[in-house]
């Protein structure tokens, strides 16, 4: 036995057990601490007029919780939604937070829009990386599409490209139609946890065309890591400026029956609820501003239940002791898609909130 | 599951903890057996028929073998292992049907044939406990890539109860951190470079061409070199010693000194059971030299079906028959050490470049792009190559009388400190297959 137990070396790497404690204990203290904090009090955030997340970096959320302090040192309001108040068909200047700026005549409300940032996503993305959005007046949009059907809802089972999937939760709760291996759904945990993951998730996205730090070495000699890096960011949207005109007609859309999920099964709804309340709980000031589904392009069967379900919802909230915007329907011709403005509906959205006495700037 | 994923982490915790808390009772292996199992049917469930016939049959033969000493009952057994590895490795190659070899089947039935054998020969006792022979066939730190420990120096260890001190998880630990770096850092990002040129060989330069070739010849060192190192690593954990599998094989000094590093288990396996039953060097210069082709060939074969692999084969046996001339004659004795380390990795070098091309088409162009020099497509990415003339640097200093120095506590620790951030810094990203387990 005793030559079995003898075993051959052939690197230095041997280390006792307290050296090993002392070197984990210092490398994880540097590379998980230190680096995230220096990254975080050097970050130089450029915030131009009517600026809006960019398309390119809105997975990235540890810039989206950089982003959202410096919006709430510099903005009394804040307005969170998905692409519906991010802008989809429109240009920096055109999006509704924008528009309401202009009204408005100063940079009140900061636009803290994400694209694909469904209800259920926004909850998560509020709690881990939202936690500085406090003492402000917030407008949290609810845009209806995610719960026109069982799947969108997240509360059914099939194949679905969900957006945002590291936000989802990944294990208790886990919606049925998400399927990510189990290590992937590891690392979605784990990059919450640990801000150094969420820092590595952001110099692939913001400077490595989305590649790991591993293959940009081994790919990408001409362009050094040390010249990609940088420690300013210009969040500003700058590759999506084309304004629109095409309508939901035009792109030859075809008419839609949606089952529409009641409000007491709504996975999305229950996290739009949860959102809410923990924005009111950092002491905000939270609106809630419900939009429209293109009713055009719905059969009417489905446009009853749609009808039916937004009058609960905007009373359910108004019960629970919400200010609510209940947005108009828009004119067929204003409808990019079926929940998408295009430029003259969001004219028409600020017009409202500015001409009917909801929107607020200050708080109380 | 790889052994670098969560899965694995979540896997491997509860089992430690629970092989910890059970490592003085009889419940040991039983719990190893179990957890072995669970492992593998993580790749396919279906593979554990695989490894519980092999296991089966060889239980029942050795313990035949025991009362009754019998050539045809070792022949049984190697039909039966080397049939299914055949019919699983080579049936789809030829053939229009297709089956998925089960992960690890070699490195198993291997463990497993050598384990027959030596019972035959009376080299070792046999094991009665079917429950210990199972957890040795399928002990998981081994059981997808090896290294091929033998049952003279793993069933000990499982019959008795091995002492399991604090500093057993430590070292345990730092072969795991080691073969990481390896896996997770160095071969994956190689990978990239290497596959970049092998996807279209002839787009690129002759440079561009003999540096991929580099690459590869470090890429698949890292990659199976590193999973050794995390398999030792993890059976460390649990107080098992795992034989050396990899000794700085880009040291070697000629092709024999390579094989006496590179894969140590299978190298000896196959000395063991192919050259030597062959006659090895006993029948004369030129029959031993016969035999060490035919079980370079052998080895080749058993890499794949294809040709590259057995022309890969023959050269390490050609190879392997000029260094030993080479001994006899004295003006090689009189070279500097470093220059033929850099010779024999050169050759290495060249030999890899039919191992890994998917072609003999491809293999060629790899080749006549170098020896032309052909104009093309360039790119050279610094790092990866900095990184690996920084581990070359430290292995060579390892095998000189400089060694000391990497021993000192200042080296050590710095090595693991710049080990661990380099993992932390490159070592994310997709898990990887390893390249030995499609063998």
């Amino acid at each position: 036995m005793k030559s079995i137990l003898k075993i051959q070396h052939t690197n230095g790497l041997w280390l006792k057990p307290w050296e090993w404690a002392a070197v984990l204990a210092v490398t994880l203290i540097v590379v998980w601490g230190v680096l995230p904090w220096w990254h975080a009090r050097h970050l130089k955030i450029d915030l131009p007029k009517d600026f809006r997340l960019s398309y390119k970096l809105r997975d990235d959320y540890l810039l989206y919780k950089s982003v959202a302090a410096k919006v709430v040192e510099s903005h009394p309001a804040l307005f969170i939604g998905d692409s519906v108040v991010w802008g989809m068909y429109v240009k920096n200047d055109h999006t509704l937070p924008a528009i309401l700026n202009s009204k408005c005549g100063g940079e009140e409300i900061g636009n803290l829009a994400v694209d694909g940032l469904h209800p259920v996503v926004m909850e998560s993305l509020m709690r881990e990386y939202g936690k500085d959005i406090c003492d402000r007046v917030v407008y949290v949009y609810l845009n209806p599409l995610w719960m026109t059907s069982p799947l969108y809802d997240l509360s059914g089972d099939g194949e679905l490209a969900i957006n945002h999937p590291r936000l989802l939760p990944q294990f208790s709760g886990k919606p049925a139609c998400y399927h990510a291996s189990f290590d992937d759904r590891c690392k979605a945990v784990w990059e919450r946890m640990i801000d150094f993951e969420a820092l590595l998730h952001h110099v692939r996205v913001a400077f490595l065309d989305n590649k790991d730090v591993k293959n940009h070495l081994a790919k990408q000699p001409d362009k050094p890591l040390c010249k990609q890096l940088s420690l300013n960011i210009e969040p500003l949207e700058t590759g999506h400026s084309n304004d629109s005109k095409i309508t939901w007609e035009d792109a030859g859309i075809a008419e839609q029956d949606w089952p529409w999920v009641p409000l007491d099964e709504s996975r999305q709804w229950r996290s739009y609820l949860n959102t809410l309340k923990l924005l009111k709980k950092r002491g905000n000031v939270v609106i809630a501003v419900v939009g429209t589904v293109n009713p055009f392009m719905q059969t009417t069967a489905s446009l009853e239940k749609y009808h039916a379900w937004r009058a609960e919802a905007l009373k359910r909230l108004k019960d629970d002791g919400y200010k609510t915007i209940d947005l108009p329907e828009l004119p067929s011709e204003e409808y990019g898609d079926a929940s998408h403005p295009l430029a003259a509906g969001y004219e028409r959205l600020a017009d409202f909130m500015m001409n009917n006495g909801s929107l607020h700037i200050q708080q109380p | 599951m790889q052994f670098q994923s969560w899965t694995f982490l979540f896997f491997f915790i509860p089992v430690l903890v629970l092989y910890w808390a059970v490592r003085g009772t009889r419940l040991r292996i039983p719990v190893l057996l179990v957890a072995s199992y669970i492992f593998y049917a993580s790749f396919n469930v279906y593979f554990l028929i695989c490894l519980g016939v092999v296991t089966i049959v060889d239980y029942l033969v050795a313990l035949q073998l025991s009362r009754h000493r019998s050539r045809w009952l070792v022949c049984v057994s190697l039909l039966l292992d080397l049939g299914m590895l055949c019919s699983f490795k080579y049936i789809p190659r030829v053939t229009d049907f297709d089956w998925v070899l089960p992960v690890g089947l070699s490195f198993f039935t291997f463990k497993s044939i050598s384990y027959v054998i030596d019972v035959y020969r009376g080299k070792i006792a046999v094991e009665r406990n079917l429950l210990s022979y199972a957890a040795y066939v399928a002990f998981f730190p081994q059981l997808v890539a090896g290294p091929i420990d033998r049952a003279t120096t793993l069933l000990p260890q499982l019959r008795h109860n091995v002492p399991l001190r604090i500093d057993d998880v430590s070292e345990g630990f730092s072969l795991f951190v080691t073969g990481l770096f390896k896996k997770a850092v160095m071969a994956d990002m190689l990978a990239v470079y290497v596959n970049v040129m092998y996807e279209d060989v002839t787009s690129y330069s002759g440079a561009m061409r003999l540096l991929a070739a580099y690459a590869y010849a470090w890429q698949i060192y890292f990659d199976f070199s590193g999973y050794s190192d995390m398999a030792c690593g993890i059976a460390r954990c649990m107080g098992f010693r795992c034989m050396l599998n990899f000794n700085n094989p880009y040291v070697s000094v000629d092709v024999r000194d390579f094989w006496r590093r590179w894969h140590i288990s299978l190298s000896t396996w196959f000395r063991d059971y192919v050259y030597i039953p062959m006659g090895g060097s006993r029948c004369g210069k030129l029959r031993g030299w016969f035999n060490v082709i035919v079980t370079m060939l052998v080895s080749g074969a058993w890499h794949g079906a294809t040709w590259t692999f057995v022309v890969w084969g023959g050269l390490h046996g050609l190879g392997s028959v000029v260094s030993s001339w080479f001994d006899t004659s004295g003006w090689y004795g009189k070279i500097p050490k470093i220059i033929k380390q850099i010779a024999v990795f050169h050759f290495m070098t060249l030999t890899w470049i039919f191992f890994r091309a998917e072609s003999f088409g491809d293999a060629f162009d790899v080749i006549r792009g170098i020896v032309t020099w052909e104009e093309g497509d360039f790119f050279f990415p610094p790092v990866p190559f900095v990184l690996i003339g920084l581990v070359w640097i430290y292995e060579l200093m390892w095998d000189s009388r400089f060694r000391w120095i990497l021993e000192t506590r200042a080296a050590r620790v710095a090595a693991a400190i710049f080990v661990l951030v380099c993992v932390l810094l490159l070592g994310g990203g997709a898990n990887s297959q390893f390249i030995y387990q499609q063998f």
